[in-house]
C-alpha cells in the first residue's frame, strides 16, 4: 500500500481528448470443462491519446483477461467476441495475425507483475532490448541499437547502462529488472503501454518509484498507459481515469476526481473505504462483507447483489445496465448513492 | 554493482562445475571409461592386428585360442580367439564401434524427433498436443523390447534399421519429458512478454524455449545412450539386430554362447564385460550430468 504523500500528481491535462483505444461490448468466455466462465462479459470503455487510465478490481475481476484480449493473445479455450476494439481507428479486433504481429510490441506493449520471470535468465539484457528493437525497429544499425539501448536504459535512470546492457538478468534487483522492462517496453515507441499489476511483485520501497518512473515516461513521450492493478491507492494516485470492475463486469468508471471523490457504485465505496487513511480516526478497516463469487456460478442479476448492504429484489433478479449519471461517469447499479446523497 | 563483483561472480560460477567435477569420483572414471572407449574405437583399426570382418585373414588353425594369461594362449591374439579364429581384441573394437555408433546415432534421431514433437506439442497444446501424445501413449503401452524385436524380426537385421526403430520408440520419452518441461516454461513471463512484443512462435520456441528445456535433453540423452547399448545388445543376441557381417558387442557375446560350456568362455565373457564397464561408464558420466544440470537437485 502507497502512502499518499510519497506520490505527487503531475498536471494530468496532457491528452487532447481523442480516442486511441475503444473498446466495445469485450466478451472474452473460457469453454471449460466444467463449465462457462465469462471471465470478461460485455465490458466497453475507451483510452485517450496520452491519457493514464487505471483499471481496478479485485483478482479474478477479469482485468488481466481485459489486456490479453485486446492484445488477441487469448488462447483456446478463451473465446474473444467483441463489437469492436478499435486501435487508432483500426478494429484490431478483425485484423490478421500478421497485422497483430506488428501491432503488439510496436504499437502497444505490455509490462508484466513479476520482474523475477519476465526476463529470460539466459540472454543479457542486451539481448533481450535488442530483441524488440530488430523486430520492430529493423532499420536500425547494430551501433544505433546500441545507442538507443543505452538511451532507454539512461531513461529508466539506470546508471552505466553500458555495463549493464552486458549483464544478466539475475545480477539485477527486482527494481532494476523492472525498470528494464519497462525500457524494452518503451524500445519501440508505442502509443499504448498496458501495465499488469506492475509493481505488485516488488518491495513496498520501491513500488511508488517504479511507478513514478512509468508515469513521468509515458507523460514524457505521450503515450497511454493501461494501469492494472487492484491497489485503488495506486490509481487514485496516477491515473486521468479509473475503470473499476468486478466478476467481469463494469460496475463504475469516470475521471478519477468522481471515482475517488464522488464514487457512485456501492462496490466503489467499499473499495475505498478498505484504504487506510492518516486523516480518519477509525479503529478497524473496512472491509467488504463476503467473498468474490464462483465464476461458474454468478449471480443472476447484479454480480455485486451478493456483497451489496443495499441489495434489493430487483438486485438479484436483473443485471443493470451501465448509465451515464454525471458527464463521463458511468456505473451499473440499481440503485447507485448519488439517489441517497443527492435528493436528500 | 561494479565490475570486480561480476567478474568474480562469473569465475565462480564457471568454476563451480569444474570443482564438482574434479571433486566426484564417478564423473572422472565414467569420463576416463568413455574416452579410452571412444578412442579405441575411432582409432581402432589402426591398433588392432587383424580386421576381424575379414573373413579371408582368418585361419581356423588359429580357433579357440585363450587369452594370453591362460595356458595356451599367446602374445598374437591377446584376448584370444574365436570358433573361425578371430582375434577377440580386434572383434571387441570393431563390435564397439558398430555399437557406439548404434547407440549414439540412435539418441542423437531419438531427441531430435522427440525435442521437436515435445516442443510442438507442449507450446501450441490443444489438437496437436493431443495428436502427438496419444501416439506416444500407444507406443509407450507396448513394451518397447517387444515391438523392436517384433519389427526387426520382420525387417531383417540391420544397422539402419535398428537405429530407426530406437529413433521411434526412444522419442516417446523425449516428447514426454520435453513437453512437460516446456509446459512450466511456457508459464514464465518472459515467454508471454516475448508473444506480447510480437515474435512469431518458431522464434519463440528455439529463442526461449528451446535453450531452457536443453539441460533435460542433455541429461536424458547420455543416460539414453547406454540403455540403447544395451538394447542392441539384447536384440542381437537375439539374432535380429546387427548383420552376421558386422557383429556388435551383443552379437559376440552371441556367437560364444554356443561354445560358452565348453570351456571357450572368453568369448562370450569378454564381449559382455566390455559392454558392462561401458554402459557403466556412460551412466555414472550421466549421473554426474544429471546432478549438475539439473537444477532441482541442488
Amino acid at each position: 500500500m502507497m502512502n499518499h504523500n510519497e506520490v505527487k500528481h503531475v498536471s494530468s491535462k496532457v491528452s487532447d481528448g481523442s480516442v486511441l483505444l475503444d473498446v466495445k461490448n469485450l466478451k472474452t468466455y473460457f469453454h471449460t470443462f466444467r463449465g462457462l466462465i465469462k471471465a470478461v462479459d460485455g465490458i466497453s470503455f475507451n483510452v485517450k491519446k496520452g491519457e493514464v487510465i487505471g483499471i481496478v478490481g479485485e483478482s479474478g475481476s477479469g482485468k488481466s483477461v481485459t489486456s490479453f484480449s485486446i492484445m488477441g493473445l487469448v488462447e483456446s479455450p478463451g473465446v474473444v467476441n467483441a463489437d469492436h476494439i478499435l486501435f487508432d481507428r483500426e478494429d484490431i479486433h478483425k485484423v490478421d495475425e500478421k497485422r497483430m504481429m506488428k501491432v503488439r510490441g510496436k504499437e502497444i506493449s505490455m509490462v508484466f507483475q513479476d520482474p523475477m520471470t519476465s526476463l529470460n535468465p539466459l540472454y543479457t539484457i542486451k539481448q533481450q532490448m535488442e530483441e524488440m528493437l530488430i523486430l520492430h525497429a529493423p532499420q536500425l544499425s547494430s551501433h544505433d541499437r546500441h545507442e538507443r539501448c543505452v538511451r532507454l536504459l539512461q531513461q529508466v535512470r539506470i546508471h552505466n547502462p553500458e555495463e549493464a546492457l552486458k549483464m544478466y538478468p539475475h545480477q539485477f534487483s527486482g527494481g532494476m529488472r523492472q525498470r528494464v522492462i519497462v525500457a524494452i517496453a518503451m524500445a519501440a515507441d508505442p502509443k499504448l503501454i498496458i501495465a499488469d499489476e506492475p509493481t505488485t511483485a516488488l518491495d513496498v520501497t520501491i513500488q511508488a518509484q517504479v511507478l513514478h518512473l512509468m508515469y513521468d515516461l509515458v507523460r514524457k513521450k505521450d503515450m497511454a498507459l493501461m494501469l492494472i492493478t487492484h491497489d485503488l491507492a495506486v490509481v487514485s494516485q496516477l491515473a486521468d481515469r479509473i475503470v473499476v470492475m468486478y466478476s467481469g463486469k463494469i460496475m463504475e468508471q469516470g475521471s478519477r476526481d468522481d471515482i475517488i471523490e464522488r464514487p457512485l457504485h456501492p462496490y466503489t465505496v467499499g473499495l475505498l473505504e478498505c484504504i487506510p487513511r492518516m486523516n480518519r480516526d477509525k479503529e478497524r478497516l473496512y472491509q467488504i462483507p463476503g467473498n468474490v463469487p464462483n465464476m461458474l456460478e454468478l449471480p443472476k442479476g447484479c454480480k455485486f447483489s451478493t456483497r451489496c448492504r443495499y441489495c434489493q429484489e430487483i438486485c438479484i433478479e436483473v443485471d443493470p445496465d451501465p448509465r451515464e449519471l454525471r458527464p463521463e461517469q458511468m456505473v451499473s447499479c440499481h440503485f447507485p448513492l448519488w439517489d441517497r446523497e443527492e435528493r436528500l | 554493482m561494479s565490475e570486480g563483483s561480476i567478474g568474480m561472480k562469473k569465475k565462480i560460477t564457471e568454476s563451480e562445475f569444474l570443482y564438482n567435477y574434479t571433486h566426484s569420483p564417478g564423473a572422472i572414471i565414467g569420463t576416463g571409461i568413455l574416452i579410452l572407449v571412444i578412442f579405441l574405437a575411432v582409432f581402432g583399426p589402426f591398433i588392432v592386428s587383424q580386421n576381424p570382418h575379414d573373413t579371408g585373414s582368418l585361419e581356423l588353425s588359429n580357433a579357440y585360442k585363450p587369452p594370453f594369461w591362460q595356458d595356451g594362449g599367446g602374445k598374437e591374439f591377446l584376448l584370444g580367439t574365436d570358433a573361425q579364429g578371430r582375434d577377440m581384441l580386434s572383434a571387441i573394437i570393431y563390435g564397439s564401434r558398430v555399437s557406439l555408433i548404434i547407440g549414439i546415432l540412435g539418441t542423437i534421431f531419438s531427441s531430435l524427433l522427440g525435442t521437436t514433437l515435445g516442443l510442438v506439442a507442449g507450446y501450441f497444446g490443444g489438437r496437436i498436443d493431443a495428436m502427438i501424445m496419444r501416439g506416444a501413449d500407444v507406443l509407450l503401452s507396448f513394451p518397447s523390447m517387444l515391438v523392436a524385436l517384433f519389427v526387426m524380426a520382420i525387417l531383417g537385421s540391420g544397422i539402419g534399421k535398428l537405429i530407426a526403430v530406437f529413433t521411434i520408440l526412444g522419442s516417446v520419452s523425449f516428447i514426454r519429458t520435453v513437453r512437460a518441461e516446456v509446459l512450466s516454461v511456457k508459464k514464465q513471463e518472459y515467454v508471454e512478454a516475448a508473444r506480447v512484443i510480437g515474435i512469431p512462435s518458431y522464434k519463440i520456441i528455439a529463442r526461449h524455449v528451446l535453450p531452457n528445456v536443453m539441460t533435460t535433453i542433455i541429461v536424458l540423452a547420455s543416460m539414453r545412450v547406454g540403455n540403447l547399448i544395451l538394447s542392441e545388445a539384447t536384440l542381437s543376441f537375439l539374432g535380429v539386430g546387427v548383420p552376421v557381417t558386422q557383429p556388435s558387442l551383443g552379437l559376440l557375446v552371441k556367437n560364444g554362447f554356443d561354445v560358452l560350456l565348453s570351456g571357450y568362455w572368453w568369448i562370450t565373457i569378454l564381449p559382455g564385460l566390455y559392454i558392462m564397464i561401458l554402459v557403466f561408464g556412460i551412466n555414472i558420466f550421466g549421473d554426474f550430468l544429471r546432478d549438475e544440470l539439473n537444477p532441482r537437485l541442488k
